[in-house]
């Protein structure tokens, strides 16, 4: 652990990601303590206040939304059911789609390829269309919502899992360890999880960022996120009505989801690197060299 | 044919590449002539240069990160170095040639071959029709029967030694005053690696051009070239005719590259030893293909087994199917008398503490994410009872210390180890359950010839200090000769000869051992030319040696 941290601070870009997301984390975490709920009460004549300049106190250095609302208040508030909904998300679909995609890779069975046909059937329905069904059914709620997103990521992670289990499957070193007499879990947990999961969690990074788009196109369509709860897809979706008059109002929460998709890449990327050995010594010679430098951060 | 200036004049080249690391010396001013239709060789292991010396003479090197930063590079007189793009293209192709490793990577899969053959000489401004013509009449000359429909073919349609004929073809399509060929057959097996070499060496003749061979395997060179140059670390250490330098080497590192297979093998005594491991008539088919058919041999206490054949010929297999990797079709692979697919639990642990393996590639058999010390006590944590965790440190210390390496070594990656080193780390894995028997599946294959060299009187140390039986499977039979007991010869899935060591090599009975012998190219430019002439003798002549070759 203390190495890893040792590696982070070592990578520039890596540890900018990480301080950005661990400040949203807890500004997510307090913003009931710091948010006042005045600030979230409509108040016409501040509506669509123009943003930065601090006329009306620095809460709406953001400007106002379509009812007078502070943008940045808003915006703290909506990253805890925000971060929540993706973060349990990524997390439940990562955790699900590699155990399916790793034991399925790991055999040659029938049920291996039925899992997987089972998958292929599960993306080829469209996904909007179950979360419309299923919203419709059960009635929207952040933890329906979660569910049905987890659903439509599992195959993404399954696949990825599987072709990576596939490949791997097949080195000379897993060879080795089954002419040892390793169990298929030993195979599992030795072998397949450490040289899959650094690519799995690149595609969790990336994940993250579409699942928190996906949920806002639900919020879109009234069937996602319902009010008062509030996310930052939703403060999307309200703002584009607006963008000719006031631009701020879907600006804001849409650099915030970039800039979190960015920062969830570079360290899904910082992660890859720091786990493999060849990558890192490779890493660890290009810094010392100043005019490689630049290449590293850009990589990054 | 003999003009004033020399065809390739090399002076003083230096090539240096830009790594991350700082500034690697791959060449460090060498210097070389040579004579219009000369043969030269340049010799040496991976990492001296030999290969980069050639992408010089032909431009391919990367720039950056590598560039040339001195010398010059001479062909008829002109600097090749420092002439203009379009003058060097017109040279290439037409004036120097050039034949690579790897056939299958340097064909382009999606065009036919005929096409890619006819391409040179239309790039060089051959109406397409001649072209197609020329093409034919050159698939017919370097031995791919039926040229006219073969023309259309792909190139995986063709075997690897008909693969590096084409590529022969497409270099010597416009009779190249210079053919540089960089480890022709180095991927190819040795019977057909002996039809690739009379091929270049007849064309070679019939177009007056000159050779330069770049190769790490001193049976070629004194196979084919006239003088030679020894590489090492960037310099020629030595150079002269092939004569002077293969029967009277000056230079230690030559010495070494020629010792490097010659070590004796100490006699040991096993041919009524306890039988380990019996197998009995297996077959193994791979869906309708037969990969092994009726395979029967016996692996006795401390004995060294070589199973020897060419590539498909189902020597793998068999080891394969040795280690439970792979499923037979029938027969049975008895250890100790127990059908090993007949195990309870607790037998087949014990089985697979008796039997390991060491791989071919040094590089993929070690898990990368795992360090030296977590690789080494893999085999502990499967097999739990063999060692309590707390002697794990001790004995993994040991075992690194009998395969040459340090404790201070446990702590790295697999990356930070050459080729060699990692061998031995494999080496090492394999020893930690003391088996009774090591499976070694083309251990060596990989290696550097001196780096060979070491990994086998490693092998020879283990065998006579702890005891094991070596199952050594290889393709390279000059291997055998010094290490083996007993050598089993396999073609297309059957066993065609076994005996000992030395009734097989002084008294071969099957057609085919002969022919394999005969292949094989043996470091001493004399012998080499009297063999050459007797397997030309013994496959009638220049006609049977085409008959040969329509076959590869």
């Amino acid at each position: 652990m203390r190495q890893m941290l040792g590696r982070l601070v070592h990578d520039k870009a890596a540890l900018v990601a990480a301080l950005y997301l661990l400040a949203v984390v807890v500004v997510a975490l307090v913003a009931p303590l710091i948010v006042d709920a005045s600030l979230m009460r409509s108040n016409l004549r501040l509506r669509h206040l123009p943003p930065l300049h601090f006329d009306h106190g620095w809460w709406y250095v953001l400007g106002g939304d379509a009812l007078g609302r502070s943008m940045l208040a808003r915006l703290v508030v909506a990253a805890r059911t925000t971060l929540a909904i993706s973060f349990a998300t990524v997390s439940l679909s990562l955790v699900i789609g590699a155990a399916i995609g790793l034991v399925a890779g790991l055999s040659n069975a029938w049920w291996s390829t039925a899992i997987m046909r089972a998958i292929d059937v599960l993306m080829s329905i469209p996904s909007l269309l179950l979360a419309m069904v299923v919203l419709f059914v059960i009635g929207a709620s952040p933890p329906v919502v979660v569910m049905i997103l987890t659903v439509t990521r599992i195959p993404i992670f399954a696949r990825t899992a599987r072709g990576q289990a596939l490949e791997i499957r097949e080195r000379p070193f897993v060879s080795a360890s089954r002419v040892m007499g390793a169990s298929s879990l030993h195979l599992l947990v030795r072998h397949m999880a450490p040289l899959a999961l650094p690519t799995l969690f690149s595609v969790a990074a990336l994940e993250f960022a579409q699942v928190m788009l996906a949920e806002s196109t639900l919020t879109f369509l009234g069937i996602g996120v319902q009010p008062p709860d509030v996310t930052w897809g939703l403060m999307v979706s309200d703002g584009q009505r607006y963008l000719a008059t006031a631009w701020w109002s879907a600006l804001w929460p849409g650099l915030v989801i970039a800039s979190i998709a960015l920062a969830a890449t570079i360290l899904g990327n910082w992660f890859q690197v720091a786990n493999d050995p060849v990558l890192r010594a490779r890493s660890a010679r290009k810094s010392r060299v100043p005019a490689a430098e630049s290449k590293v951060a850009s990589n990054a | 044919m003999l003009s004033k200036t020399p065809l390739l004049e090399i002076d003083n080249l230096v090539v240096d590449f830009e790594t991350p690391g700082g500034t690697f010396n791959a060449v460090r001013g060498i210097s070389l002539c040579l004579e219009q239709g000369g043969s030269h060789a340049i010799i040496g292991e991976s990492g001296s240069g030999k290969s980069v010396t050639a992408s010089a003479i032909m431009s391919l090197i990367d720039s950056p990160p590598g560039h040339v930063c001195g010398g010059d590079i001479r062909f008829q007189g002109r600097s090749i170095l420092s002439m203009p793009r379009a003058e060097r293209r017109r040279l290439y192709g037409r004036h120097i040639a050039m034949v690579f490793q790897d056939p299958a990577a340097h064909l382009n899969p999606v065009y036919p071959v005929g096409w890619q053959i006819a391409e040179v000489c239309r790039i060089h401004g051959r109406p397409a029709g001649e072209a197609k013509r020329s093409a034919i009449a050159l698939m017919d000359r370097v031995g791919i029967g039926d040229a006219a429909r073969r023309y259309h073919a792909f190139p995986h349609q063709f075997s690897g030694g008909q693969r590096q004929r084409i590529m022969i073809a497409m270099a010597m399509a416009l009779r190249p005053e210079l053919l540089i060929a960089d480890e022709p057959t180095t991927a190819l097996d040795v019977t057909v690696q002996a039809q690739i070499l009379e091929l270049i060496r007849e064309l070679q003749q019939e177009n007056g051009s000159a050779l330069l061979l770049i190769t790490h395997d001193l049976g070629v060179a004194a196979d084919i070239a006239r003088t030679v140059s020894v590489m090492r670390r960037g310099e020629f250490v030595e150079e002269g005719t092939i004569a002077d330098v293969f029967v009277a080497p000056r230079h230690s590192y030559t010495q070494k590259l020629l010792e490097a297979r010659t070590s004796s093998r100490p006699q040991v005594t096993t041919a009524d030893a306890e039988v380990l491991l019996e197998v009995k008539d297996v077959s193994i088919d791979y869906g309708s293909v037969r990969a092994v058919s009726d395979v029967s041999l016996q692996l006795r206490h401390n004995e060294v087994l070589c199973v020897v054949g060419e590539s498909g010929s189902g020597k793998s297999t068999i080891a394969n199917a040795i280690l439970r990797l792979r499923e037979i079709t029938s027969g049975s692979i008895c250890y100790r008398g127990a059908d090993i697919h007949k195990l309870g639990r607790a037998e087949l642990d014990a089985y697979h503490r008796a039997v390991q393996a060491v791989f071919q590639d040094p590089f993929g058999s070690l898990n990368p994410r795992m360090s030296v010390f977590d690789i080494i006590c893999e085999p502990w944590s499967i097999q739990r009872s063999v060692l309590p965790k707390s002697e794990w440190r001790q004995r993994s210390v040991e075992l690194m210390e009998s395969v040459g390496l340090t404790a201070g070594d446990l702590g790295k990656y697999p990356s930070e180890f050459s080729g060699g080193q990692r061998q031995r780390i494999a080496i090492a894995r394999a020893l930690a359950l003391q088996s009774e028997i090591i499976v070694c599946d083309e251990a060596v294959s990989a290696l550097d010839m001196t780096v060979q060299g070491q990994i086998i009187s490693l092998l020879q140390e283990i065998r006579a200090r702890m005891g094991v039986a070596l199952l050594f499977i290889t393709h390279d039979l000059t291997l055998v000769r010094n290490f083996a007991d007993r050598v089993i010869v396999m073609k297309a899935g059957e066993i065609v000869e076994q005996g000992s060591t030395e009734d097989v090599f002084s008294n071969p009975k099957h057609g085919y051992t002969k022919m394999l012998l005969a292949a094989c190219p043996v470091p001493d430019p004399v012998v080499q030319q009297e063999r050459r002439n007797a397997a030309k003798v013994a496959s009638g002549g220049n006609q049977g040696a085409h008959a040969l070759a329509r076959g590869a």
